[in-house]
């Protein structure tokens, strides 16, 4: 081979890696990292709504946004705000989260069963999850309206009713209606993804339990929930993170009302930003909300992330 | 220890029947090796034993009581899987603790067992390992120790050397002789692997089609096989079936065509043969029966052409065609000089021949070869 050749050669093992690499690592930088210096670097700005104009306010966002003014008389010198708010996700991620896993859990061990009709039904429980968030949410609405809503419809005419609820008018009844509508969306999601995790338990390690004489629940433990926690850790990463940034379902059904006794993070960010034309605070609640966001998913790898091998 | 009994076993599968009324013995204290090709029944079989299935029909008794109502863990049985089944989470230590701690077995006790078994099996060094860290083989000694620990009246195991390569399979076949010698338990084996059976089994169990063919010491077995299915089974390489008409010579002696050559039936087999005089019979003579002739006989000399030689070391495999076309396999001295092309002239041991009926495929002398084994 020629020298030239060879230069030639060397110079395009040399460009290999960042001609094949660099475009993801591009994409990666636009998607992610782009977006998160923006978010760290909005949240340190104040805008002003007429002039647009940016002034470095430093940490005076998030202070507003959490600390109460003066930071007299209110529980640990918090704004009243975020204290409800996180109160309300906290309710809102926790329920839902919590009630859909254990469903979605108990779905999957019955259709992992060799059960008649398995097949029909495995399809059936995606639908909820394959519908579009907002459609789910107006079916929800409408399901809990106070008038003609279906749920009102079967409880007075059972007779379970005397008159009928005004859901939307009361906080707590508000609340429930978010968390079933959430559940009945995300549930399927659960069943899907653990139900790929039971089939990754190998059928003989059920027999030699079942030799040794575990029973059903030490079964469970012993055998199913080891290969189940690699699912279990994606199935309730996706899930609280769609939950703490979970606007679609909030906003359609409940818009964070009556008052602000639905108000969760993500309502109260898209209020902040779009609606009060505030991007710095916005911003702010942004950053609090990635960082609550991160501790969450690196505690749930530290309970589920090890491998049963 | 215990002894085991199969009384018209039957497992079906919607609309397959897995085990097909299955009867069999297996001896307090016995090595009984189910062998037979994928299929057959054999771990179905073994499975039905252990209570992981449960039978459509038939008796399974342990000890002696039938236990077929019985969960598998009440039925005082360990088993080893093929695929080890370890748990892969648990350290060597709290796999082999795990059957006893689900028995509420007394800590003290539990602590002496897996020290008295790890020490037999030499892990005691690899108490504390998780399996994904072990070797096959030492995989297999824990999935042993696992067994082994729960003290059983019985011992099931499906396979477990299949997925040890060539030489830690044969290691592992002399260690688990030496266990059943030291430990004299039960113990039920399925295997496909026909030398494994040969060299582990005080007693052989011929499987095919859900239905025990040959039930038998390994060496009777071997060369006293009940029917064709039996015989081209076991044995490597496997038995050749030669068809041939079965005529009188001019001294009124049976003798069958087989088209090359007439061959002389052995007068002890003369009155079982006699009825298929002028009907087709089949021979049956294993490889390692042929010897190429070298001393100039005349009668009963069968001529080949050879068409492959393959030379494995303690012997070297012919593949030979007879002059009828007829391909045959013989086993002969690695020193042999024969090349492919070479015309040999083949002679068959007269004692070591089998005689089948070309449509049943049942042995013809089986009868009379076994009474007499007993007379001698």
């Amino acid at each position: 081979m020629s020298t030239e050749k060879q230069s030639l050669r060397r110079k395009l093992d040399r460009l290999f890696v960042p001609l094949t690499v660099g475009p993801t690592m591009l994409w990666i930088a636009g998607i992610i990292v782009y977006p998160t210096l923006k978010l760290l670097w909005s949240s340190v700005f104040w805008t002003n709504p007429i002039t647009s104009q940016k002034e470095f306010v430093g940490l005076r966002n998030f202070k507003r946004l959490i600390f109460a003014e003066g930071g007299s008389g209110t529980f640990l010198g918090l704004a009243p705000d975020f204290v409800s708010i996180t109160w309300h996700t906290f309710v809102y991620v926790g329920l839902s989260v919590s009630i859909s896993f254990a469903l979605g859990l108990g779905i999957a061990l019955l259709l992992d069963k060799d059960l008649k009709g398995r097949g029909w039904f495995r399809t059936a429980v995606i639908v909820p999850w394959i519908l579009p968030y907002v459609m789910s949410g107006l079916m929800w609405r409408w399901m809990f309206n106070s008038e003609y809503g279906a749920i009102n419809g079967i409880l007075t005419q059972s007779g379970l009713l005397s008159s009928k609820i005004a859901f939307f008018s009361d906080g707590t009844l508000s609340m429930m209606a978010l968390v079933i509508a959430d559940i009945w969306v995300f549930t399927p999601f659960i069943i899907i993804i653990l139900l790929a995790g039971l089939q990754n338990v190998p059928e003989q390690l059920y027999d030699a339990a079942e030799v040794d004489g575990a029973g059903k629940i030490s079964r469970f433990v012993n055998v199913t929930y080891p290969f189940l926690k690699p699912s279990i850790l994606v199935a309730l990463t996706i899930r609280i993170i769609f939950d703490i940034r979970a606007l679609d379902l909030v906003w359609v059904m409940t818009q964070g009302g009556p008052g602000k006794s639905t108000e969760v993070w993500a309502s109260w960010l898209y209020r902040t930003a779009q609606v009060f034309n505030r991007p710095g605070e916005g911003a702010a609640l942004g950053v609090v909300l990635l960082a609550v966001t991160f501790m969450i998913v690196a505690l749930l790898y530290k309970v589920f992330g090890e491998s049963p091998y | 220890m215990a002894h085991v009994e199969l009384n018209d076993l039957v497992k079906e599968f919607d609309d397959v029947t897995a085990v097909d009324g299955i009867s069999l013995d297996i001896p307090d204290e016995s090595f009984t090796v189910f062998v037979g090709p994928s299929g057959c029944g054999k771990t179905t079989t073994l499975r039905l034993i252990a209570g992981l299935e449960r039978a459509t029909d038939g008796e399974i008794s342990i000890g002696d009581e039938v236990v077929n109502d019985r969960r598998a863990y009440e039925r005082d049985i360990a088993m080893v899987f093929q695929n080890y089944a370890l748990y892969p989470h648990k350290t060597v230590r709290e796999n082999m603790r795990f059957g006893l701690e689900q028995h509420d077995t007394p800590e003290d006790v539990i602590t002496e067992r897996v020290t008295e078994a790890a020490e037999l099996l030499q892990i005691q060094d690899l108490l504390e390992r998780k399996p994904s860290e072990l070797s096959g083989g030492q995989q297999q000694r824990v999935a042993l120790g696992r067994a082994i620990v729960r003290d059983p009246a019985v011992f099931l195991m499906d396979e477990p050397l299949s997925n040890l390569d060539a030489k830690l399979r044969v290691q592992m076949r002399a260690e688990l002789n030496k266990l059943h010698e030291e430990l004299s338990t039960t113990t039920v084996y399925v295997t496909h692997d026909q030398v494994e059976a040969m060299t582990l089994a005080d007693q052989i169990a011929v499987m095919d089609d859900g239905q025990i063919q040959q039930v038998g010491a390994p060496t009777h077995v071997y060369s006293n096989p009940r029917n064709m299915f039996v015989a081209g089974f076991l044995g490597s390489p496997s038995m050749n079936f030669i068809e041939g008409t079965l005529e009188r010579d001019s001294a009124e002696k049976l003798q069958l065509d087989i088209g090359t050559d007439t061959h002389d039936i052995p007068d002890e087999f003369a009155d079982e043969l006699e009825a298929y005089l002028d009907d087709q019979v089949v021979l049956g003579i294993r490889p390692e029966n042929i010897s190429l002739n070298q001393d100039g006989i005349a009668a009963n000399v069968h001529p080949a052409t050879v068409q492959v030689v393959e030379p494995q070391g303690e012997k070297t495999v012919l593949e030979l065609d007879l002059d009828t076309g007829q391909t045959i396999k013989a086993a002969v001295d690695p020193d042999t000089t024969v090349q492919m092309g070479d015309s040999v002239n083949l002679r068959f041991d007269r004692d070591s021949l089998q005689y089948f009926d070309p449509q049943t495929g049942e042995s013809l002398t089986y009868e009379s070869k076994s009474e007499q084994k007993l007379t001698a």
